[in-house]
């Protein structure tokens, strides 16, 4: 967008300035690193120039060289760039105007930061720092309202926090467009609310609480559980579903506190479902593999490495099933295990199953419940893996055709019936199963190798618009288990494919030079945004958090 | 605005089907180009007849105005003369600005005490009246002032006060026009 449309020449500070006509003087600033602050303006949303904090002076340089200044101030957010155009963000009057600003916000705050959770990523507390009198003049009674009404499934409203900066009610109005939220009564009396018995219950309402500048609107799921700075944070990607949406896992004592989104132009904007933002408990669920079994018994990795490879080795030709969570390294290794096991000549079987649910939104929802279906696939079609369906290869297994399979990530039960797989393993089919929780297919697994499970993995996925994006670790898996590409390395390199050093950065490069999808691509080159296939095309977004 | 504003008691719920309701919000709505700027016609058609706007009645004009009805609310409860409960028959709007003040509004509001029992945000228990204070009515030249449903009640003093009450209670629900 932004080559074919005309520049126009500014000064910023002193900063002189070629930018896009159509720009802001608050986008330009902001992109110029120079700081503004500002409440009720958000990239993604309309611009109602409500809060008044991003006031600055401007004017116009004459011919004569001076400056025509405008007699007042202007909010930044609003104000388009043009020609000749001189922005002061940080003279006396301007600074001023910010404390002004403050001391009427502040007027009706409760101030109650000790016990609110939007400390540490507040913005009124921020800008009580740099513009803030440091004490109130005021001596009347503060406006007392409601502090705990629940608004929504996820979302709780303090309404004295509440700065009504808007940003809420505009992003259901505009990104949603569900209208749940507005401004109630005038004045003094000005709060946002719903209307009775229409609660904020849309696919996409905590991003409310993530865009609310102050601690009005909590996540009922976060509330109270931790203080930011005791968390640690990793930037991945969610695995909920094959749109991919850039988030920050924030994480302590190996569990996820919460996530929120992490800026993408080209994937989620500022966005994520709640589905996604709240997979934590559904991950967390259930029993871990604690440590690697053969045929019910607890082994040391070696032992388990070991007879996996023999199993693997013995049935001439192994087929796998792969789970498509599954990053694309895990994939690339699974199909050099099968590869190097089997005796060649017969291409690979391999299955990888739909995860479908549901439809397909106009927002970010897919219905593919998978982060990495359209890698996987660009794989198995380089490989000339022949497919399968799990049903297929339980049926080959009962005929006596199939006697080892390797499953990773997936619990077969849930695809076909227990008395099929049954059916199969009394036939004599060994399951090499490389799992993070207990289920039907660990229970019968002849080999169980304890594995790794978002966010607990490094890797690489593809997803539904062919962006190729970097999930990373959080913390490692508990107890024995590992990350199923140091598994999978393991494995193949036993077969005699490849060291059994290779990290996922090396096993990304590799792929991406031998699969024509991914070529062109190194993973050094995917950065913040990730890199669109084939090839080319790399988009880095302004890393940093938007709103 | 249309003409039959005026139909029925002008100082009380008028006895409209919803669905004759619903017509003549329709009709509103069709007048103008956008929808949406009929909003605010379409919530003093139903204060009128329904004496106040229900939760059900403000989901119905944001359906023909097509925004929601929280939106439909902003409205609702940004403007004092919008009210969200069905107040008394008579809604009796006393002013308290100063003119009212120095020319016996505390009077007027102690002789309502006194006779109905009710202070401002009181209904009388048959709910034929409710009080509320309101801000300057525009009308310090006819000091002091009470506006009961849309119609003002000027220069009133105690005893003009008395004879309008009983001549309000006097009255059967639905009547005919009044001054
Ligand atoms: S609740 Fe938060 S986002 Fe919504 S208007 Fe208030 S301060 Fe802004
Ligand atoms: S839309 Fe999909 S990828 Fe994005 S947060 Fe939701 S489940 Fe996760
Ligand atoms: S950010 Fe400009 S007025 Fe709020």
């Amino acid at each position: 967008m932004s080559n074919a449309t005309a520049k126009v020449e500014l000064t910023i500070d002193g900063q002189s300035l070629k930018v896009d006509a159509t720009a802001t003087v608050l986008e330009v600033a902001l992109a110029h690193q120079v700081e503004i602050p500002y409440f009720c303006y958000h990239p993604y949303l309309s611009v109602p120039g409500n809060c008044r904090q991003c006031e600055v002076k401007v004017g116009s340089r004459q011919e004569d060289g001076s400056i025509r200044w405008m007699p007042k101030l202007q909010v930044s957010c609003n104000m388009p760039v043009a020609e000749g155009l001189v922005v002061d963000t940080r003279c006396d009057e301007v600074i001023q105007a910010q404390k002004n600003n403050m001391e009427f916000l502040l007027i009706n705050h409760p101030l109650d930061c000790p016990i609110c959770d939007q400390v540490g990523e507040c913005w009124l507390q921020e800008h009580a720092y740099t513009a803030g009198m440091g004490e109130t003049r005021f001596r009347e009674e503060k406006v007392h309202m409601d502090k705990r009404v629940d608004i929504g499934p996820h979302v709780l409203l303090d309404k004295e926090r509440c700065i009504q900066c808007t940003r809420c009610i505009r992003f259901c109005d505009e990104v949603t467009g569900t209208s749940e939220l507005a401004l109630m009564a005038r004045g003094n009396h000005t709060e946002v609310d719903i209307f009775p018995g229409r609660p904020l219950d849309n696919p996409y309402s905590g991003n409310v609480v993530d865009i609310c500048p102050v601690g009005a609107l909590t996540l009922k799921e976060f509330r109270f559980k931790s203080r930011l700075w005791f968390l640690k944070t990793a930037d991945s990607i969610c695995p909920g579903c094959a749109r991919g949406c850039n988030i920050k896992i924030w994480h302590r004592d190996h569990a996820i506190a919460r996530l929120t989104p992490r800026d993408n132009p080209e994937v989620n904007k500022s966005w994520m479902c709640d589905q996604g933002r709240l997979l934590a408990p559904t991950l967390e669920a259930g029993e871990r593999v604690r440590e690697p079994r053969v045929e019910g018994k607890a082994v040391d990795w070696q032992e388990a490495l070991d007879e996996a490879v023999s199993r693997l080795r013995r049935s001439g030709r192994p087929a796998g099933v792969i789970h498509p969570w599954s990053t694309l390294e895990e994939g690339w290794l699974a199909l050099k295990v099968l590869a190097a096991a089997g005796e060649g000549g017969r291409p690979m079987l391999m299955a990888l199953p739909a995860h479908e649910q549901g439809e397909d939104d106009d927002l970010l929802l897919r219905a593919d419940k998978s982060p990495n279906r359209r890698g996987l696939e660009n794989l198995l079609t380089a490989r000339d893996a022949e497919s399968a369906s799990v049903a297929d290869l339980l049926d080959r297994a009962v005929a006596g055709e199939l006697s080892a399979l390797l499953v990773v990530g997936e619990d077969l039960a849930t695809l076909v019936s227990e008395e099929k797989l049954a059916a199969a393993t009394a036939a004599g089919l060994e399951l090499i199963v490389v799992a993070s929780h207990e289920n039907a297919t660990t229970r019968a697994g002849t080999i169980v190798l304890p594995a790794g499970i978002f966010p607990e993995v490094d890797g690489t996925v593809v997803n539904f618009q062919g962006r190729v994006q970097v999930m990373r670790a959080a913390y490692p898996p508990p107890f024995l288990a590992r990350t199923g590409a140091w598994i999978l390395t393991r494995l193949a390199s036993r077969l005699g494919d490849g060291s059994e050093d290779a990290r996922p950065r090396d096993l990304f490069d590799e792929l991406a030079a031998q699969v024509p999808a991914f070529q062109g691509l190194t993973f050094a080159r995917l950065g913040a945004g990730g890199c669109v296939l084939p090839g080319g095309a790399c988009e880095t977004p302004a890393s940093g958090s938007v709103g | 605005m249309s003409s039959d504003h005026r139909k029925g008691d002008p100082c009380g719920a008028s006895g409209i089907s919803d669905q004759a309701l619903r017509r003549e919000l329709e009709e509103i709505v069709a007048e103008y180009p956008e929808k949406r700027a009929g909003a605010l016609m379409c919530l003093h058609r139903v204060q009128r007849h329904r004496g106040g706007l229900s939760p059900a009645s403000q989901v119905l004009v944001g359906e023909l105005i097509g925004i929601s009805p929280a939106h439909v609310r902003e409205l609702v409860t940004f403007y004092t003369l919008f009210l969200e409960e069905t107040p008394g028959r008579y809604h009796l709007q006393l002013c308290r600005t100063l003119s009212c003040q120095l020319r016996g509004a505390g009077e007027l509001k102690a002789r309502i005490r006194q006779r109905l029992g009710i202070v401002p945000g009181g209904v009388t228990e048959d709910g034929l009246f409710q009080l509320t204070e309101v801000e300057c009515l525009g009308s310090c030249d006819s000091a002091p002032v009470i506006q009961i449903n849309d119609d003002y009640f000027e220069g009133l003093d105690g005893d003009k006060l008395d004879t309008l009450l009983d001549e309000l209670a006097a009255r059967p629900p639905v009547a005919g026009g009044q001054g």
